[in-house]
């Protein structure tokens, strides 16, 4: 009869930890795919700066035309993009000719002086930012998911429910390079 | 002893600093129960035996008094507990009810608006920490006080706020208020403002209570003097011990409190490093703010002042490093932040110095640019194009020489300075003239330009943009901007000096000092008024005055700001 008992408790105790465990996972996913889809509301805000950011230094940076081209090409494939890895490609290479440009923005007194410039560059600014950070936040929620994916015992609930590692958001190659900056 | 930077996720840092909350919190009110319990205690033991035969009275002797129930102290204390534990659920709830805007209207603050500069940076950097900490709807507020300071508060609504000084946007620049608004979204992912809150009610009611205990205590001691029955005399010493005992508790409750605060500011200045990844950058705001005025009487800042990223009062204690002063004080020594900072950074206090100095330099160019109508010029150094700056600014930078590239603004030719004569010869005779004839900024040591304010002339150095005023006039103009304070201007610069000593900051000053410009005695930072902690750079001779760059323009637009104090009052939410 007490072995009964015992065997039931314990039976309920492993029950109460599955249900606690799936239910921290499936947290833990949505907070993952919140995270991803803030990245995304900032991708499409840098979209929507771009035009205007063309429109604004196009006449005073006459030495930077390369830097211009390869903004607006990464961003008409990034917008046209049909699949993820070809997205993420073209974000990073507008990333990095955004930081080429931001790097050089400084010596051109022109745009210092204007107005709109530095409304401008303050909003860029702050959207890049935006970006690094939901970045960075989105793979500290990752690193926090795929921990309990992997451990011990919440590992068992997660391979029974079919849970998938997620990928850490890396920075790409180009862009650990300093932007090189010419005269 | 250096903190290890937190290598938790900032999920995993929440989670802990709940856990941590819950012991601290649990330890609170073990304390507060076990204090409420003692106090009941005494009254009991007092009745118990007021109410047995005493020696005193030893004719009323045949009749044994009803004994107590044995379990009479029993029932006492539960009843005593129950009822601490109501009142304090109760403050919870209160504190807990309070909306985000009624503690932002006991503050002050006003919503940021996205038309100022300044503040729109403000309001894109408070999003982009919402980017960075998965927080969601934060608003931005400013805090129209001429300190420099910062604080984040939120309520039981799931509604918070990161507010900033005035005076705070205009000092930093964009990484400084980046890593500084990542120190407050810091707090409010700790939830620290909560924290506070709900704490400050609990220990206010053994605060409250001992305050009325010392008064009825007083008021029994006048009332028996002259007579003297045993049963009052025994009155008096029980509110004694009373008193004492809620005098304990209030300290006791309090110490666990301040603990708690002080650890949560190391905490949210290492996840703003997480999250910023720039220790440099905090380290010199909290340099700069450290040297400043940070706003102590405008706001009831005694009972919020553990939100605020520095105490706001200028506490002497916040400054010293015994045992006594880091258990009473609601922040960690400035020192010791900045130790910890910098060796993140892998810097040293010398570094930030000479970095705050350099910047400051290069910031000067703002002002000039509203004040004058002078030629203007770009410079080049290091390998960029800085300024643009009057001629007189450049005078005054160490590498400025005659071969620096310049470029005129306005125009896209390239020049050397030396080929526009005019800047090069005032710069040569510059060198020539440091003779005493003319008035030098306390500062940069050179020669002063006399600037017309508000119809009276006082004097600015053309390169750091800082003001000197000559005895009697910086209370000239105080009085125009507040007409309520003419008796004040009236009074010698002499009496105002004696008023003010006791608030003198100097002895914690550990930051360079300008030296008076007419009698080059180093000039002491110290209140100017204690009504409104106006803190100025005196001259302990000749009372002349010096305020850095900016500081002029905090204090005047801040005077202005306070007839329609009233008007100011955030809109409630519908």
């Amino acid at each position: 009869m007490l072995a009964l008992e015992i065997i039931g408790g314990i039976i309920i105790l492993i029950i109460l930890f599955v249900i606690v465990t799936y239910n921290n996972l499936v947290k833990y996913r949505l907070q993952a795919d919140d995270a991803w889809s803030q990245i995304d509301v900032q991708l499409k805000r840098r979209h929507d700066l771009i035009p205007n950011l063309v429109e604004t230094v196009k006449g005073v940076m006459k030495f930077e035309k390369d830097t211009l081209t390869q903004i607006v090409q990464a961003r008409a494939s990034a917008v046209n993009a049909s699949n993820i890895p070809d997205r993420i490609k073209a974000e990073n290479d507008l990333s990095s000719g955004m930081s080429r440009l931001m790097a050089v923005w400084e010596n051109y007194p022109d745009l210092k002086s204007s107005k709109n410039a530095q409304q401008l560059q303050e909003e860029l600014v702050s959207t890049e930012n935006k970006i690094a950070y939901a970045r960075g936040f989105y793979n500290d929620i990752v690193a926090n998911y795929n921990a309990q994916l992997q451990q011990f015992p919440s590992n068992m609930v997660a391979s029974n429910f079919h849970f998938q590692l997620k990928e850490f958001l890396k920075v790409p190659d180009q862009e650990k390079e300093a932007p090189e900056v010419k005269f | 002893m250096f903190y290890a930077l937190p290598a938790e996720t900032v999920y995993e840092a929440k989670q802990h600093s709940r856990r941590q909350t819950i012991w601290l919190f649990s330890i609170l009110i073990l304390l507060y129960v076990f204090f409420i319990d003692l106090m009941v205690f005494v009254v009991a033991k007092v009745l118990q035996s007021s109410s047995q035969p005493t020696t005193s009275f030893p004719q009323s002797a045949p009749m044994n008094p009803p004994a107590l129930p044995p379990h009479f102290m029993v029932t006492w204390l539960f009843f005593s507990t129950l009822t601490a534990i109501v009142i304090a659920i109760i403050h919870f709830g209160i504190a807990r009810a309070k909306s985000l805007d009624d503690l932002l209207a006991q503050l002050n603050a006003k919503p940021a608006d996205p038309g100022d500069p300044n503040q729109a940076t403000f309001i894109d950097v408070v999003h982009e920490l919402e980017a960075a900490t998965g927080l969601k709807n934060v608003q931005p507020i400013v805090l129209f006080n001429a300190g420099y300071n910062a604080f984040s508060i939120q309520d039981g609504h799931h509604q918070a706020a990161i507010g900033v000084t005035d005076g705070l946007l205009r000092k930093l620049n964009r990484n400084e208020l980046e890593s500084v608004i990542a120190h407050e979204a810091a707090h409010l992912i700790h939830e620290d403002s909560r924290l506070t809150t709900t704490a400050c009610f609990l220990f206010s009611v053994f605060g409250s209570l001992s305050t009325g205990l010392g008064e009825a205590f007083a008021v029994e001691e006048y009332a028996t003097f002259p007579s003297s029955n045993s049963n009052d005399e025994n009155a008096g010493w029980v509110l004694l011990i009373l008193w004492i005992i809620s005098l304990l508790g209030y300290f006791l409750t309090k110490i666990v409190f301040l603990t708690i605060s002080r650890e949560r500011e190391y905490f949210a200045d290492a996840d703003a490093v997480q999250m910023c990844k720039n220790p440099f950058a905090l380290a010199e705001s909290l340099y700069k703010i450290s040297d400043q005025y940070r706003g102590g009487q405008d706001v009831r800042t005694n009972t919020y002042s553990a939100l605020f990223m520095m105490n706001p009062q200028d506490s002497l204690r916040d400054e010293q490093e015994d045992p006594l002063s880091d258990l009473l004080s609601t922040h960690p020594p400035v020192q010791k932040r900045l130790e910890r900072l910098l060796t993140w950074a892998k810097s040293d206090l010398s570094h930030l110095k000479a970095a705050v100095d350099q910047e400051e330099q290069q910031e000067a160019t703002t002002q000039a640019e509203n004040s004058s109508n002078l030629k203007k010029y770009y410079a080049y150094q290091n390998n960029q194009w800085v300024g643009p700056y009057t001629s007189g600014q450049l005078q005054g930078f160490g590498w400025f020489a005659p071969s620096s590239w310049i470029c005129a603004v306005g125009s896209q030719q390239v020049m050397k300075a030396s080929d526009q004569m005019q800047l090069f010869l005032q710069n040569a005779s510059k060198n020539l003239t440091t003779a005493a004839q003319e008035i030098q900024c306390p500062r940069c040591k050179l020669p002063l330009k006399p600037y017309a304010y508000a119809g009276l002339s006082i004097l600015q150095c053309e390169h750091c943009q800082g003001y000197f005023f000559k005895p009697t006039v910086f209370e000239k103009i105080l009085a125009q901007w507040n007409p309520q304070w003419v008796s004040d201007a009236s009074k010698t610069p002499a009496d105002l000096w004696k008023n003010s000593e006791k608030g003198t900051t100097g002895a914690v000053n550990h930051f360079s000092r300008p030296q008076c410009s007419l009698c080059q005695t180093p000039m002491v930072k110290n209140i100017y008024q204690l009504q409104q902690r106006i803190i100025v750079n005196r001259c302990p001779k000749d009372f002349a005055i010096w305020l850095d760059r900016g500081e002029l323009e905090t204090f005047q637009s801040w005077f202005q700001r306070l007839p329609n104090k009233s008007n100011d009052l955030p809109p409630r939410k519908p």
